[in-house]
């Protein structure tokens, strides 16, 4: 069903893409969608009229709809009469996966879903969804970053895949049990998708980092990140903007910063400082003036929290030059505020409302007021004239006063659990997601009206300053076989980081392969698994793309060949594991033990001793992964295990178990395998891991035996997964948290299975 | 028939609990890494074998408690967590403060401005976040915190983040002395960054013992190197200056015992004679599933002169849910000395505090979730574990369950034990109809399993004299959420046969300590992590919003005073010597009332019963 404007919703594109490009503005835009979880204006604003100002669960006053299966703690989008969601498929069943869902926006009735695995990642099935979906109102798909790092382009009517990527195995992703999982944005031709990312070469170190892709294709324009080593994980959602005439996406990041990056190059503006814990708020913006809440410490060793104006023009770190008001001690490091009328609304994470007055950052009223309940992690919302806002358990209307607000609404929901979700507003509906249900909140025979979005910040035009200060190779980061071929293309911009046109190019490697003139890339025949750099010169400038090269099977990796140095921390000779594994170093090294070259997985590193890496394409199936592996003797045994077709097999040492996982919280509840299996430290062992798909399920098959000695005839541990997971890169999984886990005659063999040969559909 | 049938069930409980003992002692740690195990030869063989205090009973009075656990202190000091091993923090103290103001803080430097202040005797800095809970002992302040205050810059400035324990001077909070625990390289699984040293220190004499936030159980020197001399076994400290910890001993349960404590090491030690109780905080890893050390102990005690193991035990073993960060209880009940433990898998658990023959011997131990109850991450799950410390009070025992505040309010649930029964006490035994009428082991996630074929039958041998969980105060059917007990870390405190409570969702609850009828709750509007003090007649109890309720111990709600003091109140007000103390994140305040203006029981303040 399709539903009937009012006259005074002009059909129009103009307010969304203002500024922007030009390839937009053919398609025509809801002005009345909400988009992405924080509405068409990022900044929790609705300009419609007629919205509730009650509601009662109990008796349905206002009530709509309310929809059980897109309960969760994602915030819905509304685009084109839909509503989308990420949330738990069949939750708290031995089949729970996480899904997109589809409902129609107007009476709930679900249109369509889309399951994914939650494979090879820590997070548990409660902070399944964590993330919010984002729609791109010109082309209606929609794109979802699922809590492991599987990140999807699906078409908005039908859920069909347009593309997708395997983060974490592809890029080094990094997935939590803590569940925090950015959301993407769409921004022009492009989404940009991020996480901190412990990837290789030099993105081997820990930082929070951005992917630009082409959101057609999922193809990787840049690949940029904040300062290396952070504290924590985050997930603030960039706002995209103008700033001083000059695109920005404004966010804060892992490592303690409000950030402002050119969204179509990834070159970082500038930088300010806020605290030494990763910040997950997103900012709101208003003008040149960007409003960021944290809660953790601030740099000054003055206590917890934080709100700062700041002044949002300016280059590299201007903590100190851009701060036009900065209040401490307000601890708002969940949700994030509202700009209405001049002040600021900031809801703290133990669910108190602080009121600011934009300009001066004082405070309106005496003392904040308090919202129901003791914890806040939902963002405000506000639409005529009204405030939004959802604590705890509870959800209230509020009107500005004018020394605060008065409650026009207030109450607990039947949320079952902290509600996480925001309300969302879009045709005269109010949305809102709670744990147990998803509630749509409005009159039966409201007519949507609305005024008029305030028009966006204009860029310079790009004509201004056609100089080029900025060369994209693109695609940035690709992954192929050997004698495969890629067509690299030079993208110029200016010092805006505006496009100005695609270049020719001076070509050079950094790396075995060939280039020709035109940017066409030959990885070399061979066996090797190498990484290349191209150079594209374009007068003075230049810029860079990386390439990993992996052969098809077989693999073998023993370590002999890497280059030792005596490191100048620890004094030890050490080497480098191989450069195109994803997350391996950084948390290995390559040294001799007892005479033997081999790869260890440290125990210094403050983050990281517990991990996963991976060696190569993603849509390897049906091969066999072998190892050699051995714990050092300290005061505990470590785990250590190895990955196949997104599978674990892991030699638990404080558990003596052997156990085969792939999504590692609910081994309890859903496919797992684990027998028992004694083993000690200072003992090499072999270790051999076989994965392959029969019958539409996943067979998995390990065993281990005393390095050196006969090999079994029988396999350890042996299962079926009917859930499978066809496909994925082989890879190490490993906890070294306590003892140092030696590594080394890595192999990687096709099962020889003739109907279903070990192999790549494509390589990406 | 119906009698031989009860008879038949406590035979095969006195069974069970007798194999419990047996495993539980058999499952003690060995092999694994450096075990002491010279401490059990050490207990019979020695001359020198530690003694408990056998008087030190559950009949006494929380003030009569206070004041022999000082015996070697002060007599109006407050030693340990919860001011004795009954763990009921009430003071006979006189003239305590009901008003005051922590007055100004500048903007721009965050120098505090002591004359804006009322009633306030001194304040000092602690860390950017403080949970540790004030000891005072022979004229010293005690109080763990992080390193935001930085007092050894030189060596550790703000930036380096320690986890720390403070000593000031009781008179005027001059800064004597800190021991600085270094972060673990293990990171946040094990050492949560910023949450400094949780745990409170016990003191006797000039000996201080405290859990460290690196796994420890550390001895020092209550004069630290004031006193010019490097006590010892532990001589070869890196740093003497007078402001550095002297330490006297060290038991790294981690290295020793093999422990992997989850996100944080947190114990407030109990004490008897000789013996140390700690908990060990034994937790899951960064899966948040698996238990990295399966078999390591759980519960121990040590001998407080040399920090010998006497006996470890490792009951609650692959059934801890998350952490456990639950301090022990001591006292002699029925007769028998006691040290109870509130295990991360929802059970109280009693030990004959002597242990037998160099291993634990356990007394009993009792669910405190109902049996179909449900461990799932989140506010949902109705399974819950033990943050809160047991209290004893008139020689029962007494326990709310909790959970990491971060998972949300949930469901709560307050038990009054009987600790004279023996075997597993808990109110319901769990049977599967494979063998009806044999219980099952215990199920970590869910006790009870109806799809499985598991049910439960009420216990024979059950400890429950109460439970609290709700109360329909307004008897219109509904249990609305103030209606509720929810999930609490706070610890009971108890007077005049009225029990108050504090639960995550900021309720205080007023409970008939005989009956468990609830007779009142007060919502803060805040979140309670703390617990509360009694004194003379009044309640003090913090919250998140940094406002310190004053509440009248009375069997009707009188709000006294509400006081802010600045930021979050995480921590439990005290009192030692007549003065109240009471930290917030990152300030500790001496709080006085004027020796002439005493506030007289039930006169409030004005402007005060206004309610938020």
């Amino acid at each position: 069903m399709k539903t009937h404007w009012p006259a005074i919703v002009v059909w129009t594109a103009i307010c969304l893409t203002a500024g922007f490009s030009a390839q937009s503005l053919a398609v025509e835009v809801d002005p009345l969608d909400w988009p992405n979880w924080r509405g068409p204006e990022q900044n929790g604003i609705s300009r419609e009229k007629g919205l509730v100002e009650s509601f009662d669960p109990s008796s349905g006053e206002n009530l709509l709809w309310k929809n059980e299966e897109a309960a969760g703690i994602s915030t819905p989008i509304i685009m084109r009469g839909k509503l989308y969601t990420i949330v738990r498929d069949q939750p708290e069943t031995r089949h729970e996966r996480e899904k997109v869902l589809c409902l129609d926006a107007v009476t709930g009735k679900k249109l369509w879903e889309r399951a994914h695995n939650v494979y090879l990642s820590d997070v548990p099935a409660e902070r399944v969804g964590w993330s919010n979906i984002v729609g791109d109102p010109t082309t209606g798909r929609v794109y979802a970053q699922g809590v492991n790092g599987f990140f999807q382009c699906l078409d908005g009517d039908t859920g069909k895949e347009i593309w997708s990527r395997s983060m974490h195995e592809e890029f080094g992703l990094l997935s939590t049990y803590g569940g925090r999982t950015n959301t993407p944005v769409i921004f022009e031709d492009m989404v940009l998708a991020s996480a901190v990312i412990i990837g290789w070469g030099d993105t081997a170190l820990p930082a929070h980092r951005f992917l630009g892709m082409d959101k057609n294709t999922g193809e990787v324009r840049w690949l940029n990140g904040t300062t290396v080593r952070p504290e924590d994980t985050t997930y603030s959602t960039p706002v995209l903007t103008v700033l001083g005439g000059e695109a920005a996406m404004v966010f804060g990041s892992s490592d303690g910063a409000c950030w402002a990056f050119q969204p179509r190059t990834g070159q970082p503006i500038w930088n300010y400082k806020m605290s030494r814990r990763g910040i997950s708020v997103s900012p709101v913006v208003e003008g040149d003036t960007v409003y960021m809440t944290q809660a953790e410490e601030n740099l000054d060793n003055r206590g917890m929290g934080s709100i700062a104006a700041i002044k949002g023009i300016g280059n590299g770190d201007i903590t100190k030059t851009n701060t036009l008001w900065n209040v401490k001690e307000v601890t708002a490091g969940k949700g994030s505020p509202v700009l209405l009328d001049g002040r600021l609304y900031v809801v703290d994470d133990s669910a108190n409302l602080h009121i600011f007055d934009a300009k001066t950052g004082k405070r309106v009223g005496k003392r904040p007021t308090k919202l129901v309940g003791t914890m806040n992690s939902a963002s405000l919302t506000a639409g005529d004239g009204k405030i939004y806002a959802m604590s705890t358990g509870a959800f209230q209307i509020m009107e500005p006063t004018a020394t605060g607000v008065k409650f026009l609404h207030k109450g607990r929901l039947d949320a079952g659990d902290i509600i996480i979700g925001s309300p969302v507003i879009s045709h005269g509906r109010v949305y809102l997601p709670t744990p147990n249900a998803l509630y749509c909140l409005g009159t039966k025979d409201q007519q949507p009206s609305a005024d008029p979005r305030p028009a966006l910040p204009k860029e310079t035009p790009a004509g201004n300053d056609d100089q080029p200060a900025t060369v994209q190779v693109v695609p940035a980061e690709v992954l192929l076989a050997p004698g495969q071929t890629q067509t690299f293309k030079v993208r110029l911009f200016n010092d805006r980081g505006q496009f100005l046109k695609e270049s020719s190019a001076e070509y050079s490697l950094q790396g075995t392969g060939k280039i020709d003139n035109q940017g066409t890339f030959t990885a070399a025949l061979g066996t090797n698994h190498s990484a290349t750099t191209v150079t594209a010169k374009v007068g003075e400038l230049q810029g860079k793309a990386r390439i990993r090269v992996v052969p098809p099977l077989p693999w073998k990796f023993d370590f002999n060949d890497i280059h030792l140095a005596k490191d100048a921390k620890s004094g030890r000779d050490e080497g480098e594991p191989p450069v195109t594994w994803v997350g391996a170093r950084y948390r290995h090294k390559v040294r001799d033990v007892d005479g033997e070259r081999v790869m260890v997985k440290v125990t210094y590193i403050p983050k990281g001793t517990r991990s996963q890496s991976w060696f190569g394409p993603t849509d390897l199936h049906d091969y066999t992964i072998q190892a050699d592996l051995r714990a050092n003797k300290a005061g505990k045994l470590p785990d250590m295990g190895l990955i196949a077709q997104r599978y674990t097999l892991d030699m638990m040492g404080e558990s003596q178990q052997l156990q085969i996982r792939s999504w590692t919280p609910q081994v309890a509840t859903n496919f797992s395998k684990t027998v028992p299996l004694n083993w000690e430290a200072d003992k090499w062992y072999t270790l051999k891991f076989s994965a392959g798909v029969k019958d539409g399920k996943a067979v998995l098959q390990g065993k281990v035996w005393p390095r050196g000695t006969q090999e079994p005839a029988e396999w350890t541990v042996s299962a079926t997964d009917d859930l499978p997971n066809l496909h994925g890169s082989p890879g190490l999984f490993g906890n070294a948290t306590n003892a140092e886990i030696y590594i080394d005659n890595i192999s990687v063999t096709d099962n020889g299975n003739a109907s279903s040969p070990a192999g790549r559909s494509a390589a990406k | 028939m119906h009698k031989l049938y009860w008879i038949a069930i406590v035979a095969l409980l006195l069974m069970i609990s007798r194999n419990d003992v047996q495993e539980s002692a058999q499952a003690a740690p060995k092999a694994k890494g450096a075990v002491d195990t010279t401490a059990t030869t050490k207990t019979s063989a020695s001359s020198a074998a530690p003694q408990l205090d056998m008087t030190m009973t559950g009949e006494l009075s929380a003030v009569e408690a206070a004041k022999k656990a000082n015996s070697m202190n002060r007599p109006g000091d407050h030693n340990q967590w919860g001011a004795s091993p009954l763990r009921n923090n009430v003071s006979d103290a006189k003239n305590v403060a009901t008003e005051w103001e922590v007055g100004e803080f500048d903007d721009e430097t965050g120098v505090w401005n002591k004359d804006s202040s009322k009633n306030i005797k001194w304040g000092i800095p602690l860390g950017s976040q403080t949970y540790g809970n004030t000891v005072v002992a022979n004229g010293k302040v005690y109080v763990g915190t992080n390193n935001g205050a930085a007092y050894l810059k030189d060596r550790y400035p703000a930036e380096i983040d320690l986890g720390v324990l403070l000593c000031f001077d009781e008179k005027d909070g001059k800064f004597l002395w800190q021991d600085s625990s270094e972060k673990l390289h293990t990171g946040r699984v094990n050492d949560w960054p910023l949450m400094g040293t949780c745990s409170s220190p016990l003191v006797e004499g000039d000996r201080v013992w405290f859990v460290s936030s690196r796994g420890e159980v550390k001895c020092l020197d209550a004069n630290g190197f004031h006193d010019d001399k490097n006590n010892g076994p532990v001589t070869d400290e890196k740093f003497t200056g007078k402001n550095e910890a002297d330490v006297i001993w060290v038991y790294d349960m981690m290295k020793q015992l093999g422990v992997s404590q989850h996100n944080m090491a947190n114990c407030s030690i109990a004490v008897s004679g000789d013996y140390l109780f700690v908990n060990t905080s034994n937790g899951v890893d960064e899966g948040h599933l698996n238990l990295p050390s399966p078999r390591a102990a759980s519960f121990i005690a040590l001998d407080k002169n040399n920090g010998k193991l006497i006996w470890s035990d490792n009951s609650p073993g692959p059934n801890v849910l998350h952490g456990q960060w639950s301090s022990p209880a001591y006292a002699v009940l029925g007769g028998v000395p006691q040290v109870l433990f509130g295990g991360g898998d929802g059970w109280v658990y009693s030990f004959d505090a002597r242990g037998e023959n160099g291993k634990s011997k356990l007394l009993w131990k009792f669910d405190c979730n109902p049996k179909d109850s449900k461990y799932t991450l989140g506010g949902r799950a109705d399974r819950n574990h033990l943050i809160a410390t047991p209290v004893i009070y008139n020689g029962k025992v007494f326990i709310g369950v909790g959970e990491d505040p971060e998972h949300g309010e949930g469901v709560g649930h307050l038990w009054c034990i009987d600790p004279t029964k023996r075997g597993d006490v808990s109110p319901e035994l769990v049977f599967n109809s494979k063998d009806p009428e044999k219980p099952i082991e215990h199920k970590r996630n869910q006790a009870m399993v109806k799809e499985d074929g598991d049910f439960a039958r009420p216990n024979p041998n059950s400890a429950a004299v109460w439970h609290y969980e709700n109360h329909d105060f307004d008897g219109n059917g509904k249990i609305s959420f103030e209606e509720s007990m929810h999930r609490t870390c706070g610890t009971v405190a108890i007077a005049n046969d009225l029990l108050f409570v504090a639960d995550f969702s900021g309720l205080v609850h007023c409970v008939d300590v005989k009956t468990g009828k609830p007779y009142w709750t007060h919502d803060m509007l805040s979140a309670a992590w703390g617990s509360p003090l009694i004194v003379e007649d009044r309640l003090y109890i913090g919250d998140e919003d940094g406002e310190v309720s004053i509440l009248k111990v009375a069997k009707e709600l009188e709000v006294i005073g509400e006081v802010s003091m600045g930021n979050a109140v995480y921590s439990t007000p005290i009192v030692a010597n007549g003065v109240l103390y009471i930290s917030n994140k990152s300030f500790l305040f001496a709080i006085e009332a004027p020796k002439q203006a005493a506030s007289v029981p039930g006169q409030t303040p004005g402007n005060v019963a206004a309610a938020k």
